[in-house]
C-alpha cells in the first residue's frame, strides 16, 4: 500500500518526498507523564539514537555499516541495562526503580532512535511531586550529548536539559499553574480572530444576509428580531462546531495539511461566501456553508496553535482554551453586528451598498488573498 | 470526469499522508535496516572509530592514542559533516587537558571553534603557545578565529608566525584571508594567486589548495569579479566536490548570480547539513519547486530541535531562514544582531544589514556601519547596503 502511494505521489506531484535526515549533535529525549491508571507510577519514554548506542556498546554486529532490526533486537536487554544505569530518580533520599521495560523504534530528524518505554516506581505510595533526576548517559563518551527532559503535567510541559556540566535537575511539579496557561491561550484565540481578517470577513459575508429571508428571488427583510437572531445563531454555531472538529483533528496530528493549501482554501471560501450574497446559489441553509467551510478554517487555526510550539501530548488545555478565545472573539463581532444590521435592514444603504457592494469588496479582497497564497506571492498589505 | 475527480482526491489524500506524524512502532522484519552508519572511507569509518575507542579504553592515559583518536574523529566529523564525532573527540580530550600537552590543547580548541565557543578556543590556544611558541597549527587556528571575529590586525599578526615555518601557501593564505577584508583585497588576491600558480604542481595537500581557491573565489566575488570567482570555484570543486564550506560559499555566489537551478543541482543530495539545506530551500523557493514547503517544515523542526539543546550556534542560518524564506524581517534582525555579537564574517554583516533594511530599523546598524568603515571591507554587496542605509538616514 505504502509503495503504491509513494509511486502515485511521484506521478502526481512530480517529486518524491524524501525525508531529509539531518546531521546534528547527539540528543536523547526523555518524556515523563503520569501513568494512566496506577497513581504510584510515572510513565517514561526515552528516545536514544541508534548511532549513539552503536558507538557506546556496538550494535552493528556484522560490521556492514547498517543496523537492522534483528541486530537491535539482540541487544535490547544490554541496552536497557546500560542506559538505565545512567539515569536515577530520587525522592526524599530514596531511589526509584524501573518496571515493564519495552523497546520500540521511532525516527527523529537525524535518524532512527530506540524508544525505551518503562514505568518509574518510587518508594512512596503516591506519585512524587518533588524529585531529583540524575542523568549521565554518554557524557563519558560524547561531551556534546544532551539529555532533553520533557515532563507533561496538568496539560503543561516542563523542560530541562542535562549536560555534562549540569547532570542533576531538581524538579518540583507543585509550582505549575494550569489556569495561567488557560488564560494565555484564550487570549491567543481572541487575538487570532481579531487579526485574522480572513475569518472576520468570512463570518461577515455569511452574516450580512441574516436579516433577510430569500423569497421569490428577492431579499425580504425579516419580520422580527427573533428570526434574525436564529439565523445568526445557526451560522455561528455551525461554524464553531466545524472548526472545532478540524482544529482538534489537526492539532492532534491525525490529519495534517500543508499550510499553503489550507490558507488558499480559506481565501477561496471567503470568495464563495461573499459571491453567494450577490448571486445566491445556497438560498437557504447558509449554516451548511458555514459548517463546510468552517472545517477548512479549523485547519488554519491549528497551524497557528502549532506555531506556538506545542506537542500533541500536551494539547488538551491549549486546544480548549484557544477555542474558547476564538468563540469570544466571534461573539464580540456578532453582538456588534446584529443590532445594527437589524435596525438598518430596510434601508437602501444596507441593502445595496453594504450588502451587495460590501460582498463584492470582500470577494475581491479574498480573491487577491487566494492568488497571493496559492502562487506564493506577497503583495497584500494584510 | 470520474477519473479526474478520483485523481484529485487521491492527490489530496497523498498530500495528507506525506505529513502525518510517525508513531513509535515495532518493525516486523528482522532484516529491515533502521540506520545507516557513516561509511566514511576504507581507512576511516564508524567501525574504525569504535575500534580505536576500544583500544583507547584499555589505555586511557596514553597521550598518543588520545590524539590519534581525536584526530580521526575530527576528520570524520568534517568529511561526513557530522558533529557527533566532535563530541566523541571532546570527551577523550577533556580529561587529558591537565597533561599540558600543546597538541591536545590545539585539538580541543578546534572543537571549541566548531561549536562557536571562540573565546574559550582562543584562551586554550594561548595556553598551547605558552608551552610551544612554534606550534604552527595553534597560530593558524588562532588567526582563523580572529578573522571570524573581525579582528583583522591581530589575525595578520598571528599569521606572521607562520611565514618562517610553514609552507608558503598556508602562510600567504592565512594573511590574505584577513588582509582581503581589511582594505587590501586586490593585493591579497594577486599575492595568493601567484603563490597558488607557482605551487600548482608541488606536493601541497589538496585541502590547502582547496582553501586557497575558495579564498580567491570569495575575494573576487566580493570585488564583483565574477569571472575569476567562478574560475576558482571550479578549481576548488575539482579538488573536492563534497567540501561543505566550499559548497556553501559557491551556493551563495550562485544565489547572487541568480542561478537557483545550479544550486539545486549542486545541493539536492546534501540535505544533511543545515547550512546547505537552507541554501537548497532558498533556491527551491526561487524556482517555486513543488513541495518545497515540506523542506521548510523539515528545517523548522531541525532549528527547533537544536534550540531545545539550549545552544544557539545556528543564529546566522536562522536569520537567513527568517528573512528569505519566512518573510519575517523582525525576527531575522533579532537573530542577526545576536549572531553578529559572536561572529563578523562578511555573511554575518550582510544578513544584519539586509534584515535591518527589511525591518525598517536602520538605527540598529550604527556599530555595523562603524565596523565596515573601520575595517575598510571591500564587498560590493555590503558596501551597497551600507550606502543604502546611509542614504535613508540622511
Amino acid at each position: 500500500m505504502k509503495f503504491i502511494i509513494i509511486f502515485l505521489s511521484v506521478i502526481l506531484t512530480g517529486i518524491l518526498y524524501n525525508p531529509a535526515f539531518a546531521h546534528k549533535p547527539s540528543d536523547s529525549y526523555l518524556t515523563l507523564k503520569k501513568h494512566e491508571t496506577d497513581p504510584s507510577l510515572i510513565d517514561a519514554r526515552w528516545d536514544i539514537s541508534l548511532k549513539d548506542l552503536n558507538f557506546a556498546i556496538g550494535l552493528d554486529d556484522n560490521d556492514d555499516n547498517s543496523i537492522t532490526w534483528g541486530e537491535l533486537k539482540k541487544h535490547h536487554s544490554q541496552i536497557s541495562d546500560y542506559v538505565l544505569s545512567f539515569l536515577r530518580f530520587k525522592t526524599e533520599n530514596s531511589y526509584c526503580s524501573y518496571e515493564n521495560v519495552e523497546h520500540l523504534v521511532d525516527s527523529h530528524s537525524d535518524g532512527t532512535y530506540d524508544v525505551i518505554h518503562f514505568y518509574i516506581k518510587c518508594p512512596s505510595a503516591k506519585r512524587p511531586v518533588k524529585f531529583d533526576v540524575e542523568y549521565n548517559l554518554f557524557f563519558d563518551l560524547d561531551s556534546s550529548h544532551r539529555g532533553l527532559l520533557n515532563i507533561e503535567h496538568k496539560g503543561k510541559t516542563l523542560t530541562a536539559v542535562f549536560s555534562p556540566e549540569k547532570s542533576i535537575q531538581h524538579l518540583d511539579l507543585g509550582k505549575f499553574n494550569p489556569w495561567n496557561q488557560f488564560l494565555e491561550f484564550t487570549k491567543e484565540g481572541i487575538w487570532h480572530i481579531w487579526i485574522g481578517f480572513d475569518h472576520i470577513l468570512f463570518l461577515l459575508a455569511l452574516l450580512l444576509p441574516s436579516v433577510f429571508t430569500r423569497t421569490e428571488n428577492k431579499w425580504n427583510s425579516v419580520n422580527n428580531f427573533k428570526t434574525a437572531f436564529w439565523n445568526v445563531f445557526k451560522i455561528v454555531t455551525a461554524f464553531t462546531i466545524a472548526h472545532s472538529i478540524t482544529l482538534s483533528i489537526a492539532a492532534l496530528e491525525i490529519i495534517k495539511l500543508p499550510s499553503r493549501l489550507v490558507e488558499s482554501a480559506i481565501a477561496a471560501s471567503v470568495v464563495l461566501a461573499a459571491l453567494n450574497n450577490i448571486f445566491p446559489i445556497f438560498k437557504k441553509g447558509r449554516w451548511l456553508i458555514a459548517f463546510l467551510f468552517g472545517l477548512i478554517h479549523g485547519f488554519g487555526f491549528a497551524n497557528v496553535l502549532m506555531d506556538l510550539g506545542l506537542s500533541k501530548e500536551t494539547l488538551l488545555v491549549p486546544l480548549i482554551s484557544f477555542n474558547v478565545g476564538v468563540e469570544l472573539g466571534q461573539l464580540v463581532i456578532v453582538t456588534g453586528f446584529l443590532p445594527v444590521a437589524y435596525i438598518l435592514r430596510d434601508n437602501f444603504i444596507y441593502r445595496k451598498v453594504i450588502m451587495l457592494l460590501g460582498s463584492l469588496i470582500i470577494a475581491l479582497i479574498a480573491l487577491l488573498w487566494f492568488i497571493e497564497r496559492f502562487f506564493n506571492l506577497s503583495f497584500m498589505p494584510f | 470526469m470520474l477519473n479526474v475527480k478520483y485523481i484529485l482526491l487521491t492527490g489530496l489524500f497523498i498530500f495528507c499522508l506525506q505529513v502525518v506524524h510517525a508513531k513509535p512502532y515495532i518493525p516486523s522484519d528482522n532484516t529491515q535496516v533502521l540506520e545507516k552508519l557513516p561509511s566514511g572511507s576504507k581507512n576511516l569509518n564508524s567501525t574504525k572509530i569504535r575500534k580505536l575507542l576500544t583500544e583507547l579504553r584499555s589505555n586511557p592515559k596514553d597521550i598518543k592514542e588520545t590524539i590519534s583518536f581525536a584526530k580521526n574523529c575530527i576528520e570524520l566529523a568534517r568529511s561526513e559533516s557530522d558533529p557527533r564525532y566532535l563530541g566523541y573527540a571532546e570527551a577523550v580530550l577533556k580529561p587529558m587537558l591537565k597533561k599540558n600537552n600543546p597538541e591536545i590543547f590545539v585539538l580541543y580548541a578546534t572543537i571549541k571553534q566548531s561549536n562557536h565557543s571562540f573565546n574559550e578556543a582562543l584562551s586554550i590556544l594561548d595556553d598551547a603557545l605558552k608551552i610551544d611558541p612554534a606550534n604552527e597549527q595553534a597560530w593558524l587556528t588562532k588567526a582563523q578565529i580572529l578573522t571570524t571575529l573581525g579582528k583583522y590586525p591581530e589575525a595578520k599578526q598571528s599569521c606572521l608566525h607562520l611565514l618562517t615555518k610553514s609552507n608558503q601557501l598556508v602562510s600567504i593564505a592565512c594573511i590574505s584571508s584577513a588582509a582581503s577584508l581589511n582594505g587590501s583585497a586586490d593585493k591579497s588576491y594577486k599575492l595568493l594567486e601567484q603563490i597558488t600558480d607557482t605551487l600548482k604542481n608541488t606536493p601541497v595537500s589538496n585541502n590547502e589548495k582547496l582553501w586557497a581557491h575558495v579564498l580567491l573565489s570569495e575575494i573576487a566575488a566580493r570585488k564583483g569579479n565574477k569571472v575569476n570567482a567562478k574560475r576558482h570555484y571550479k578549481d576548488a570543486l575539482s579538488l573536492n566536490p563534497n567540501d561543505n564550506y566550499l559548497l556553501a560559499s559557491y551556493s551563495d555566489f550562485l544565489l547572487d548570480e541568480n542561478k537557483p537551478g545550479e544550486i539545486i543541482n549542486l545541493l539536492k543530495d546534501k540535505t544533511k547539513s543545515d547550512s546547505l539545506f537552507l541554501r537548497l530551500i532558498i533556491a527551491e523557493k526561487k524556482m517555486n519547486i513543488p513541495n518545497f514547503e515540506s523542506h521548510i517544515n523539515e528545517l523548522k523542526t531541525r532549528f527547533l530541535e537544536n534550540s531545545k539543546r539550549g545552544e544557539n550556534i545556528h543564529e546566522r542560518e536562522e536569520a537567513i531562514f527568517n528573512l528569505d524564506i519566512l518573510n519575517n524581517p523582525a525576527v531575522a534582525l533579532e537573530l542577526a544582531q545576536k549572531n553578529w555579537e559572536k561572529q563578523k564574517e562578511p555573511i554575518d554583516t550582510r544578513i544584519f544589514l539586509r534584515s535591518a533594511i527589511a525591518a525598517n530599523k536602520k538605527n540598529t546598524t550604527k556599530r555595523v556601519i562603524e565596523f565596515i568603515n573601520q575595517t575598510m571591507i571591500e564587498d560590493i554587496y555590503i558596501n551597497d547596503l551600507a550606502e543604502e542605509i546611509k542614504g535613508i538616514s540622511k
